[in-house]
């Protein structure tokens, strides 16, 4: 983990690798600063029904997995690994939910069992088909911050 | 799946003409214990030997017949009616036996190690998680005391294949059944169930 040495020299490194024409940041090149992430990594903002769709995808997300969310009551078996997500907008404001996204273990510590979702600091021995490649894409992390912003209680 | 074992207890196969029960005869005595001390050191192999391997060296060496494929064959069977024959004993390996607390060691540093992009290690899921649910699972202490188990939605499940469908859960490469890797997580696993009672066949969700 390096988070310490990224977050130094964080906005010129922003600046030169965030050029107005690029789609979106690449996971090495997102920030975490005072556990949060300030800007979105897409240049599209987020669709929170796309957002919803990645949440529950058991291939995506698979949030609900280890997270309750009431707002999903057609979904049975839900986890409670982590916290409710009920109300969760009302307590954590886009930029932290998009740096608790990215890479938990920035925000929560290197303990924490919640995978990081736009990341590649990973376990070992990942399977062939995902190495070099995150869980979700930035699009879909700032589908899925949209989709928590309308968890209100 | 007992049964089943038991038909090939008593089946003649290999050059040999034999069965394993023209050399072990009645397994409620011959095989009592057996499967509550396993996996074990073998001596010729110098590595550990579980029972499914066991099983194959007795087809192989003494009965002039070819090894059953990973969860083939009467390999799931026969490994719960062994099993079965231990039934309410507690497990207990001997790890003082050859170099089976190097393989200890190993199986230790794996079972605490986080795999796969999802970032996981046995040891999140099946101790700091212990108890709670993931999606419909209810989190157990993965322990392998009831194996083979019978898997209501697929039916009989052996230990190696368990181990590598909760290492896909976590993204990573599965290492082959019997790969030195999982014979290590075999022996730690197992060890962590040391006084637990044989409850071969469990029946799981
Ligand atoms: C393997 C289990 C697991 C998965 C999958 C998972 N989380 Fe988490 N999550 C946790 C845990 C555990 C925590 C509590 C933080 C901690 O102490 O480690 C947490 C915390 C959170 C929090 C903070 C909640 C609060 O009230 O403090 C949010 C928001 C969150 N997760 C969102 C998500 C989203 C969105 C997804 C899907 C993209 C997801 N999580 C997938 C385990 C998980
Ligand atoms: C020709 C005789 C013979 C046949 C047939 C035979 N075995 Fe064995 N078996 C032995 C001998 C000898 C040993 C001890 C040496 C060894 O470990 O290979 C043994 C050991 C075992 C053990 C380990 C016992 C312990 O205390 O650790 C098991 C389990 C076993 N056999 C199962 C089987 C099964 C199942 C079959 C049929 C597929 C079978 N055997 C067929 C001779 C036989
Ligand atoms: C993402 C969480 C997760 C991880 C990581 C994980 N498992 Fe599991 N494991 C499960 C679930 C879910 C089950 C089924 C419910 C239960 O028995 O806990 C299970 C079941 C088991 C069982 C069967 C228990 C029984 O009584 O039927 C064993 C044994 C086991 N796991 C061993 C392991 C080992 C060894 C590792 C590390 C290589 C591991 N698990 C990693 C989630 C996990």
């Amino acid at each position: 983990m390096n988070w310490g040495k990224t977050v130094t020299g964080l906005s010129a490194a922003m600046l030169v690798c965030m050029p107005a024409a690029m789609a979106e940041v690449a996971p090495g090149d997102v920030k975490i600063e005072d556990l949060k992430v300030a800007a979105a990594i897409t240049d599209q903002a987020g669709n929170p029904e796309e957002g919803a769709k990645a949440f529950k995808d058991t291939k995506g997300g698979n949030c609900l997995a280890c997270h309750a969310n009431k707002a999903m009551p057609k979904d049975l078996f839900q986890g409670n690994v982590g916290p409710a997500l009920d109300g969760v907008a009302g307590r954590y404001e886009p930029a932290l939910l998009r740096a608790i996204l990215v890479n938990s273990k920035a925000v929560f510590g290197p303990q924490t069992v919640m995978p990081g979702f736009y990341t590649l600091d990973v376990g070992k021995n990942v399977r062939e088909e995902s190495v070099g490649k995150t869980v979700l894409t930035a699009q879909q992390v700032e589908d899925i911050v949209a989709y928590l912003g309308t968890l209100k209680e | 799946m007992v049964t089943d074992g038991e038909t090939w207890w008593n089946k003649v196969d290999g050059k040999e003409g034999k069965s394993c029960a023209s050399c072990h005869n009645d397994a409620a005595t011959t095989m009592k214990g057996v499967g509550a001390r396993y996996p074990k050191w073998d001596e010729a192999s110098k590595k550990p030997i579980n029972i499914e391997l066991q099983i194959n060296k007795c087809r192989t060496e003494q009965m002039g017949a070819e090894p059953f494929e990973f969860d083939k064959g009467g390999q799931i069977g026969l490994t719960a009616y062994i099993k079965h024959q231990s039934l309410g004993m507690p497990m207990g390996i001997d790890l003082k036996a050859g170099e089976m607390q190097k393989w200890w060691d190993m199986g230790k540093e794996t079972y605490y190690t986080r795999f796969g992009q999802l970032n996981l290690s046995c040891a999140n899921c099946h101790e700091d998680l212990m108890g709670k649910m993931i999606r419909a699972d209810h989190l157990s202490q993965g322990q392998t005391n009831g194996f083979p188990t019978y898997r209501l939605k697929d039916g009989n499940n052996s230990i190696h294949n368990r181990f590598r469908g909760c290492i896909r859960d976590t993204r990573a490469a599965q290492p082959k059944a019997f790969s030195d890797e999982l014979m290590a997580l075999e022996v730690y696993v197992a060890w962590r169930g040391t006084g637990l009672s044989v409850e071969t066949p469990s029946v799981r969700q």
